[in-house]
């Protein structure tokens, strides 16, 4: 038996004052047939500020699929024939704290009303403020006992129920966080809790939890953190206990058709919970999850869990898949996958690199998506390149091969909305097509780069300093631009200012990078012709031996980057140098003896941000005619296929 | 035993009629090189204007193809635009060899000449008889895609993704099954054409559906194509152990293809003149 001590007292300190976990004891009951939620919840939370703090602010997310008034819909953009059927029944939901008290006794009800921090829609019941009778002094601690009821929402994004598969996020009414001065942004201690929004995600503090779900007997309860105690109490209803210290968030599911699969890496046990007509697929998930943990775990440090729950939906609950919670993370796979898809594979690992980038390193997801999203998705590229093959960890079937990164790549790239904002806007800001292309995408595009660029020891280290440094904490943009500019300017001779420059193009800019060669010419140099130095003989012109050869480079897109220039000599010779090319156009000239016949800039591709790999070369010579001819046959013979596969119908 | 030994010495004779067809086959196979050629070319043309002076990766990958089309998004457009005129006119090109072959295979003469001549003649028959085809497969794949969806499926109301995929799978065999008689029919009734020569074949499309239930015709048309499948098989393997060039490869199996249609066309005749001789005696 393995008996976990995780670190549940925070460390971290801002002033004088010790920041606490917020401690949750949730009892909730689920009525299937009405598909209700009654609970109790005990809230203790502790003022880290050195000042009084008299209210309080509550996420009650819920409310978002309250109405078409919510902040919610008016932002919605999800296709019409996505959408739930609405027609029979009533499939909105709703939080409603019924009572609730202080720890001296007073009732706090009606001190209860509904804000709206990120726009003027009045009508919006998302976050609730809490005007508390007694300020809670710095240090000082409040307790809360509330009663509240919901209403369980019918398969809306990420959350609810259909027909008997429910899964629960963002249910419960959860606190803000409350930021002190010089914590992310804040200029003085105050509460940051953002309405629900059609995009983006969460922002919640650590907290200990212990919820008691009781459900009817047949169903089975997957969740986060561990189970602590089962208890059938009569013949209809069981109670599952969980228990989980330090998290930012608390999510479960249930359903009477879950199966349950285990593995282990180290000590931590691995649940996977599915309907019984996609079993087949636990090996898959298994055998990823297990390679990503031991990834991470080397180039991060431990999972500190004892569970991870994997949630494999069942079809009519696709919208609650592919998503990261606190030990539980949910995927979406179809029976008869095919192997060479490799969809399940990168979903798994992509949400379980969540655990360390927004789960333990709890950056905003809303305020600043790229650095939970965006890192993520650097990482699924650099594990699932590694697990699977560079050229095909993303698809391998039927001779078609993509790689993961090229395709985080391709997906930026391609995105007509690439430059339409920096990574610096909130999700919510995004143009809702954008968001995907500039929070994930780009961000592991420029994260490869810096990568290719420093090295990739010291990106790791960077990685590790990082996360050890800012582990159960909530750090923002200039943190991590800290640790790279801190070892950077210790470790990279390369780049002694440190990477502010690049920060600036890829973070704050909305630039593209994209370097070619347009030219290369080789003159042979020629002697003086004249009268030369009050010579009365006419000279003649005359051939040397010396080239002068020049090399014409382009600056297409505006980003600047640091380059390297290979140069290829007729004799043989080959000449690397650094270079920088700020103008539009640069010339690189060489007088030697002997023609440049090939120079390519960035030959490693290290700028990997660059749109365009292919107009980094330029050679004299035809070099390319070979492998052309190799894909001219290969075209013809498709073709030549095709054509005759088209002559059957006839 | 005779009627095995019919059916062999019928496919026998076919596939001999097939590879001695030289001059036919020939030259459907530098007119399917020809129009591969034409859509090949102009994309091999943006390889090379976007590699020219370039050092082009050693593999095709996704990068590399996607910065291929960066670079030159005008001929991308273009070929897009002048694909669907190029198959158009390969289709029809399709029609009239079929109408030839049909012609040598009836009259058992693989002539140039008669190759010709029979496309000429038979051409615009074929045509509709083409376009018939065509609005029998979009009828029969718009039934059973209905078939497929039938019932409104919601991927919401539904409790396993497991039934659409097994309505999926039995509904391609159906597809499969159904177009097999559709081809055997198709080509049955381009021999009757042939043989009768008549304006308007209402009638003996409609004969044709009884004809072709027989099971010594269904038997030499499955084995051909079994015949043919076991050889491309066999090309294919050739190609992955010897190093032979690929281009080479895809010729010989392109001509096993062709070999089969002939093959295919000149059995279908043999069974038809017998049909022929019966009904006279």
């Amino acid at each position: 038996m393995t008996i976990w001590l995780l670190t549940v007292v925070p460390v971290v300190t801002f002033g004088q004052i010790e920041r606490l976990n917020d401690e949750y004891r949730i009892q909730v009951s689920l009525d299937t047939a009405t598909h209700t939620l009654t609970a109790k919840t005990t809230l203790t939370w502790t003022n880290p500020d050195d000042k009084p703090v008299d209210h309080m602010l509550f996420h009650m997310y819920y409310n978002a699929f309250k109405n078409t008034n919510s902040t919610f819909f008016s932002e919605n953009e999800f296709p019409e024939s996505l959408r739930p059927p609405q027609d029979d029944g009533c499939h909105w939901s709703y939080t409603d704290i019924t009572d609730i008290k202080d720890n001296n006794g007073n009732d706090l009800t009606t001190m209860i009303s509904y804000i709206q921090p990120d726009d003027t829609n009045i009508l919006d019941q998302s976050v609730l403020r809490l005007d508390l009778i007694t300020a809670v002094n710095p240090g000082e601690s409040i307790t809360l006992s509330f009663d509240w009821n919901a209403a369980i929402p019918n398969i809306m994004p990420r959350t609810g129920y259909n027909k008997e598969y429910y899964f629960f996020a963002q249910w419960f009414p959860k606190l803000g966080v409350y930021e002190t001065a010089g914590m992310r942004y804040a200029e003085e201690g105050s509460w940051n809790c953002h309405q629900y929004h059609a995009n983006g995600e969460y922002y919640s503090d650590f907290a200990n939890y212990n919820v008691s779900m009781t459900v009817p007997n047949s169903y089975v309860v997957a969740s986060s953190g561990w189970l602590q105690a089962k208890h059938t109490f009569d013949s209809q209803m069981t109670t599952w206990t969980f228990t989980c210290d330090n998290i930012i968030d608390f999510t479960w599911a249930t359903s009477p058709h879950f199966t349950v699969q285990k593995d282990k890496f180290k000590d931590t046990d691995i649940l996977f919970y599915t309907y019984p007509y996609k079993e087949d697929i636990a090996s898959r998930y298994f055998t990823a999850i297990k390679y990503c943990m031991h990834y991470l775990d080397e180039k991060l440090g431990d999972y500190p869990y004892p569970t991870l729950s994997i949630v494999d939906p069942p079809i009519h609950g696709l919208f609650t898949g592919g998503m990261e919670y606190p030990t539980l993370v949910t995927s979406i796979s179809f029976n008869f996958f095919p192997q060479g898809f490799r969809t399940p594979e990168t979903l798994v690992m992509h949400e379980f690199i969540h655990q360390y980038f927004m789960q333990m390193v709890a950056t905003h997801e809303v305020e600043e998506a790229w650095m939970d999203e965006g890192f993520t998705t650097y990482w699924e590229g650099r594990i699932l390149d590694d697990f699977l093959g560079e050229s095909c960890s993303m698809v391998d079937f039927a001779g078609f091969n993509i790689g993961t990164k090229e395709y985080n790549r391709f997906e930026f790239l391609n995105s007509e909305y690439n430059t339409s904002a920096p990574i610096t806007d909130k999700s919510y800001e995004f143009e809702s097509s954008a968001y995907g292309p500039i929070s994930y995408n780009k961000t592991a595009l420029w994260l490869q780069t810096l990568e290719r660029m420093i090295g990739v020891e010291l990106m790791d280290e960077i990685w590790k300093t990082y996360f050890q440094r800012w582990k159960y904490k909530h750090p923002c943009r200039q943190d991590f631009i800290d640790v790279v500019n801190e070892l950077v300017q210790l470790k990279c001779q390369k780049f002694p200012d440190g990477m502010d420059w690049y920060f600036d193009q890829v973070i704050y800019g909305t630039d593209l990078c994209d370097y070619a060669i347009t030219n290369i010419s080789n003159d042979v140099i020629t002697t003086q012709a004249g009268f030369i130095d009050g010579d009365i003989d006419c000279l003649n012109s005359i051939e040397t031996d010396s080239i002068k050869s020049t090399i014409t480079i382009r600056k297409i897109e505006n980003i600047t980057v640091p380059q390297q220039l290979k140069v290829y000599f007729k004799n043989g010779n080959i000449l690397t140098e650094e270079l920088f090319a700020t103008n539009e156009y640069t010339e690189v000239s060489y007088t030697t003896d002997s023609e440049i016949t090939k120079a390519i800039i960035d030959p490693d591709t290290l700028i990997y941000i660059d749109r365009n790999l292919l107009n980094n070369s330029y050679t004299t010579e035809k070099l390319s005619q070979k492998t052309n001819n190799t894909m001219t046959s290969w075209l013809q013979g498709r073709f030549q296929n095709a054509l005759e596969f088209l002559s059957l119908l006839i | 035993m005779s009627k095995q030994k019919t059916i062999l010495s019928t496919i026998a004779l076919s596939w001999k009629n097939a590879a001695g067809s030289w001059q036919i086959w020939s030259l459907l196979l530098l007119v399917n090189f020809i129009f591969a050629k034409l859509i090949s070319a102009p994309i091999a043309n943006i390889i090379d204007s976007a590699s020219l002076n370039r050092v082009i990766p050693a593999n095709v990958s996704l990068t590399y193809i996607y910065d291929l089309i960066q670079n030159d998004q005008h001929l991308v457009s273009q070929i897009m635009s002048t694909l669907p005129i190029i198959l158009g006119v390969y289709l029809l090109w399709t029609v009239f060899s079929t109408a030839g072959i049909v012609n040598s295979v009836f009259y058992k003469d693989f002539k140039l000449s008669t190759f010709l001549s029979g496309g000429l003649k038979f051409f615009f028959r074929f045509l509709r008889l083409t376009i018939y085809m065509l609005i029998l497969l979009g009828f029969i794949g718009f039934i059973l895609y209905k078939v497929l969806t039938f019932g409104e499926i919601n991927i919401f109301q539904i409790d396993s993704e497991d039934f659409l995929i097994s309505r999926a799978v039995w509904l391609s065999i159906c597809f499969a099954v159904i177009y097999t008689f559709l081809k055997l029919w198709n080509d049955w009734l381009k021999i009757t054409i042939a043989r009768l020569n008549p304006k308007f074949f209402f009638r003996q499309s409609i004969g044709a559906i009884s004809q072709i239930l027989n099971i010594k015709t269904i038997v030499v048309f499955l084995i051909n194509i079994l015949i043919a499948l076991a050889m491309i098989l066999l090309f294919r393997t050739i190609g992955q152990i010897i190093p032979i060039v690929a281009i080479l490869i895809t010729q010989v199996i392109i001509l096993a293809r062709l070999w089969y249609k002939i093959a295919n066309l000149s059995s279908l005749s043999m069974l038809n003149s017998a049909l022929d001789r019966a009904e006279e005696s």
